[in-house]
């Protein structure tokens, strides 16, 4: 019953790539929730934010980068897996499915 | 233009995938052997398909041998079954090359050999011919063969089955 196997690993795959996107966003939202949360608890009515009372590693965080050194690296981790996964299957699905299986065409 | 050194990346990987791609299919088709099908088999009358000469020497659903190691069967695909495939099964010896002819007198159907990439149409007016290289019988002994052109009210039920024998009872069957 491999071939069932093979149908559901098929359809599945799809679901659980947009669970993981999925997940990772929600990871990346909460993560980001709480770095700016010190801010939204900042009284209203004191508008004007004095710089000596600001946090300091705010004022840290805050630098210039040139173009280059930027790098996306989750960006390229997410790339890299999506290029496995598709030079995986094409594998699989040429040299085990198409050409491995039995009788072929000559 | 400044362009990122990750895009460089995954610029020259896309590239790469593509050449791979392209790669693989060559070798399919010169070191592998898998060829398309094509129109060799030429065009025959819909409505006296029985006289075509692979009908006329073909036609027994035990391949008929036309050299060492290389066979024919004539099948013909109406709506809904193969004759020969769906009432008694096309049967070939292991280890043999075999050339289907297939054609059908009513509407386009598919030749399908489930799992494999033994896969082509069958249209009235044209004669299919494909090539086909069975292994050895212990691999796998039964095929199924499925119309996968909806050619009908009974298309889910146009199928049929090869029988691939090993050697020895291929060779036992012929004395009789």
């Amino acid at each position: 019953m491999s071939g069932t196997y093979e149908t559901l690993f098929l359809i599945y795959s799809p679901y659980s790539q947009a669970l993981g996107i999925v997940v990772s966003c929600l990871f990346e939202r909460v993560k980001r929730g709480r770095m700016s949360s010190p801010e939204e608890t900042v009284d209203p009515t004191d508008q004007q934010v004095d710089p000596d009372r600001m946090d300091p590693t705010d004022q840290q965080m805050e630098r210039k980068i040139t173009h280059d050194e930027f790098d996306p690296k989750g960006t390229l981790a997410l790339i890299m897996i999506y290029f496995l996964i598709v030079a995986g299957m094409w594998a699989f699905m040429y040299f085990v499915e198409f050409l491995g299986r039995g009788p072929t065409v000559v | 233009m400044e362009i990122h050194k990750y895009e460089k990346l995954w610029f020259g990987l896309a590239l790469l995938l593509i050449v791979g791609f392209i790669a693989t299919i060559t070798y399919g088709a010169v070191g592998a052997g898998v060829s398309m099908v094509s129109d060799d088999g030429g065009t025959v009358d819909p409505d006296s398909i029985g006289d075509h000469e692979a009908f006329e020497q073909y036609s027994d659903a035990r391949a008929t041998e036309v050299d060492d190691g290389e066979y024919a069967v004539a099948v013909r695909a109406i709506q809904f079954a193969f004759l020969p495939g769906t009432g008694e099964p096309i049967e070939v010896p292991e280890n043999s090359e075999v050339t289907f002819y297939v054609t059908s007198p009513d509407v386009i159907h598919g030749m399908d050999i489930v799992g494999t990439n033994v896969n082509t149409m069958v249209i009235p007016g044209q004669m299919t011919e494909i090539t086909v290289e069975f292994g050895e019988y212990d691999e796998r002994e039964e095929y199924g063969i499925i119309c996968n052109e909806f050619c009908g009210a009974g298309h889910e039920d146009m199928a049929g089955e090869i029988h691939v024998l090993p050697e020895d009872e291929w060779e036992g069957d012929s004395d009789e």
